[in-house]
């Protein structure tokens, strides 16, 4: 355990475990509600912000919060119109957030180091303050689905059953899209942009394979997104990698690994 | 004389500019057991979910237990099962128990926490419906005819008045299906639940129900029950009444 005499390493590890707690929480609502794409949409939008700050010159992760919490609310105002076509307010807004972002990065010229940090994810570049402002959005996000998880749950299972029961479906469906855009913002420093939606979804797929029940569902996700991230970063601790990619492609191994002992144990059993 | 516990007036819908519900008005009292029937695409279906406040009509007022239904707020007194209410999403993960808890919400509220009398009142519905046993297994997983029972007990958790259902005996068999009326005769009678139930279903119709309403060119229509009926009932299982029903 050499690697946590180092602060960078345990800024990384709190950073890595905060995120195997919301990604898969937030994702398990994500992926039963059939929006699995709002992660990616959220990240680019986040991408624009950050190449916001950069432009402006004020802290990138205010700028990804600013973008993907108006992305989020676009997202849920568009689906209004599209009634029956919710991805396609997703698709709409992942667009206009990739034009945007491109747009922002030329214009800062910001096509650098940093930038790439953000895509890729970073260990060393988690700063005291970035755990400061992952720290306080991951307990809002924690607390929050806490709270309202009777209400999650019901709109996900059947959004008109909530909505007769008295549940306030449309600010609720507002706020849950806005705290998916948190929890992207508060993962991305470390697992990137680019990978970020596979550990909304990724993890919630592996727990599907085996949960018996909606509470065990998010229990062993969360379960199956630490240990992809303790061992993802590990691993990119000593062989100098990018610690989005091993944390993403461990939680597809762990995936797969699930899938391959269920089949296994079903030809047992049958 | 009782005073209706829902009561439409005059309600006008129409989709996309074409007529559905044209100045229809219905009126549900305390103890009824009410049939809605009508041809397909006659407007049962949205006359119920008007009735419930999932689709606001263009002109009428609905009134619920008294109150206009813009400002009703005690949405557990109502249930409503939903036509293909077992057309959901059969992979998620949840189970019999969960489902059910989901519509405890009217008695919790918002962020409220479940307690143990919550919890005994789901074994309770849930040993109401023969489905106890199945608490623990995911939805997704049983018959047609059990979800349809545990769409059925998480409607009563939250103890309503009045129970609408839109064609709940639809993919049941004939076994099932008694077994579904004697449940809603159980409902009626001991637990004094008001039920609306839209079916197509006129054979066990006449057996159980108090009064019908027929909708037709957008209106509503009560049918007495009895010799009206048979002739109704012979109608309608040659599949013709739709069309030459004379209102
Ligand atoms: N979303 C919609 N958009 C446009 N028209 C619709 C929509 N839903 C229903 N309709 C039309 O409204 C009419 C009434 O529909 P409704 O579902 O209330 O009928 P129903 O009496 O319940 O029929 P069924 O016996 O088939 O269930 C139908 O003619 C249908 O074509
Ligand atoms: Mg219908």
């Amino acid at each position: 355990m050499e690697m946590l005499q180092y602060d960078f390493m345990q800024r990384a590890f709190v950073a890595g475990i905060l995120i195997s707690i919301i990604c898969p929480i937030i994702g398990t609502f994500v992926v039963l509600r059939r929006l699995s794409m709002i992660g990616d949409t959220l990240s680019h939008a986040s991408l624009a912000g950050i190449a916001a700050g950069m432009l402006g010159n004020f802290y990138p992760l205010w700028g990804a919060m600013i973008f993907s919490v108006a992305a989020a609310i676009g997202v849920e105002k568009l689906r209004k119109n599209f009634s029956q076509y919710a991805e396609l307010s997703i698709s709409i807004v992942l667009s206009a957030s990739i034009g945007l972002a491109v747009l922002m990065i030329s214009l800062a010229d910001s096509f650098n180091a940093d930038l790439m940090s953000f895509l890729f994810g970073s260990i060393i570049a988690v700063t005291g303050r970035d755990i400061i402002i992952m720290a306080g959005t991951s307990i809002f996000i924690i607390v929050s689905v806490l709270l309202l998880y009777k209400e999650l749950l019901y709109i996900a299972f059947d959004e008109e059953g909530a909505a007769l029961a008295g549940i306030p479906t449309e600010t609720l469906n507002i706020f849950f899209t806005v705290l998916t855009a948190l929890t992207i913002v508060a993962a991305m420093r470390v697992v990137g942009i680019l990978m970020i939606s596979s550990m909304l979804v990724v993890p919630v797929a592996a727990s599907m394979q085996i949960s018996k029940s909606f509470k065990s569902t998010m229990i062993n996700s969360v379960i199956f997104a630490f240990l992809a991230v303790v061992l993802g970063l590990t691993i990119s601790y000593y062989f100098n990698l990018a610690p989005g990619g091993a944390i993403v492609v461990l939680s597809v191994v762990i995936l797969l690994l699930v899938i391959g002992t269920k089949k296994y144990i079903l030809k047992r059993i049958v | 004389m009782k005073s209706p516990i829902i009561e439409a007036k005059n309600i006008n819908f129409d989709y996309e500019g074409r007529s559905i519900l044209n100045d229809a008005s219905l009126e549900i009292y305390p103890g009824d057991f009410m049939a809605i029937i009508g041809p397909n695409g006659s407007g049962k279906s949205t006359l119920m979910k008007i009735c419930t406040g999932l689709m606001k009509p263009r002109q009428g007022s609905v009134t619920l237990f008294g109150k206009d239904i813009n400002k009703f707020k005690e949405w557990g007194r109502i249930g409503y099962i939903p036509q293909k209410a077992t057309s959901f999403n059969q992979g998620f993960p949840a189970t019999v128990e969960e489902v059910v808890k989901a519509n405890l919400y009217s008695r919790v509220g918002l962020m409220g926490r479940v307690n143990k009398q919550h919890i005994e009142k789901v074994q309770e519905v849930l040993d109401l419906v023969g489905m106890l046993d199945f608490k623990d297994r995911l939805i997704g997983r049983l018959s047609g005819g059990q979800q349809q029972r545990v769409f059925i007990a998480k409607a009563l958790v939250s103890s309503p008045e009045i129970l609408f259902m839109d064609e709940p005996t639809t993919g049941i068999d004939a076994n099932s299906e008694k077994d579904f009326y004697a449940l809603m005769d159980d409902l009626n009678k001991e637990q004094n639940i008001t039920i609306v139930m839209v079916t197509h279903d006129i054979g066990a119709v006449s057996k159980n129900i108090s009064r019908v309403i027929c909708l037709s060119r957008g209106k509503a229509h009560e049918h007495g029950c009895g010799v009206d009926m048979a002739g109704l009932n012979e109608l309608y299982g040659h599949d013709v009444a739709p069309l030459i029903h004379n209102h």
